[in-house]
């Protein structure tokens, strides 16, 4: 359902509808599906793949695959979790395609610390700017987050898109993801470890690069 | 709740669930001003991740749908998601563009028929003088 350009979660009777019309191959509910799902499935591949143009093939792959598998969709879960499941397969599949590609994996948190080091030391340098203004601040602390979501491995990353940026339930990352619930939180808790000394280790370098600069 | 205790239970923390450990694990970050920071920065990362899911900056292509059409059309060659062309005529349409392209044909053939049958008595002039 879309209300004034929001997406806004479909009743269960709904969804069962869209989901029959799907079954019979049915061309518009399709298209429907797309629109109310694409902006979702984007994201989580995007972030799973930090890469825009793979994302763009695998969201697309991700929709081919709906199209192709619809009849075996037994209504277990919610539609939604059934989708996300196909989405987070579909970038394992690639990152492990990519990874035998031995394509060079930039480190972009290096960069993105790198650059947010010069930021702050450029402003801290400027005699009309004081310091960084909190929102300032809080963009280059997402911009590095998002860097050290990238570098973490494909398991953890996906269990940090998909509770704590998706915010999806213990039970919904469950069913996608197959793990019990200790192992869920578990795996959760070190990824977040990782990430606190990833974001730990870019904001130091900024302080340093900081102090450097005013000396 | 030592340290070590107390940082296991961070995620607890921030998602509310700690239940009747909520006061121990205060009593362990009022205790330790190093696990205070550690927890404040585990929040402040938590909130840096969870605004990322409300980034709107994040759009998907807007060729998406007609890609993922053509994907559908091709491998299921022309079932699903056929042309405008081939979905409003098909095969009536190319049946029309084939007899159009046949009269044209004839039509040619027939002026260069004409041309060589045709022959024409031009008057011959006569000088008066």
């Amino acid at each position: 359902m879309v209300l004034l350009g929001f997406h806004v979660p479909m009743e269960e009777a709904e969804e069962q509808q869209l989901v029959e019309r799907l079954k019979r191959q049915d061309e518009a509910a399709f298209n429907e599906l797309v629109r109310l799902y694409d902006k979702r499935v984007f994201r989580l591949v995007l972030r799973m793949l930090n890469d825009r143009a793979e994302a763009e093939d695998v969201a697309q792959e991700v929709f081919v695959t709906i199209f192709k598998a619809i009849g075996n969709f037994r209504g277990e879960s919610k539609l939604s979790t059934w989708i996300y499941r196909i989405a987070t397969n579909h970038c394992k599949n690639r990152i492990k395609y990519l990874d035998r590609r031995a394509r060079g994996k930039k480190s972009e948190l290096d960069e993105v610390s790198e650059h947010a080091a010069m930021e702050s030391a450029s402003m801290s340098s400027s005699a009309q700017v004081a310091r960084p203004d909190e929102q300032a601040e809080a963009n280059q602390i997402e911009g590095i987050v998002r860097a050290a979501i990238a570098e973490l491995d494909e398991d953890q990353r996906e269990l940090v898109i998909l509770r704590d940026v998706e915010n999806l339930s213990y039970e919904e990352i469950q069913q996608i993801t197959g793990l019990p619930e200790g192992t869920v939180k578990s795996r959760l808790h070190r990824a977040r470890l990782s990430l606190m000394k990833s974001v730990q280790k870019a904001t130091g370098l900024s302080k340093e690069a900081k102090k450097g600069k005013n000396a | 709740m030592t340290a070590d205790e107390a940082r296991d239970r961070f995620a607890d923390a921030v998602e509310g669930t700690l239940g009747e450990d909520a006061a121990a694990f205060e009593a362990a970050l009022a205790s330790d001003a190093e696990l205070k920071d550690e927890y404040a920065l585990y929040q402040q990362l938590m909130g840096s991740t969870r605004a990322l899911g409300d980034d709107d900056e994040v759009q998907p292509p807007p060729a998406l749908l007609p890609e993922v059409q053509r994907k559908i059309r091709t491998r299921s060659r022309g079932r699903f998601f056929r042309d405008r062309f081939a979905a409003e005529g098909g095969e009536k349409n190319t049946l029309t563009l084939v007899l159009a392209m046949a009269i044209l044909l004839i039509v040619a053939a027939t002026m260069v028929l004409v041309q060589d049958l045709v022959v024409v008595d031009l008057p011959t002039t006569t000088s008066t003088e």
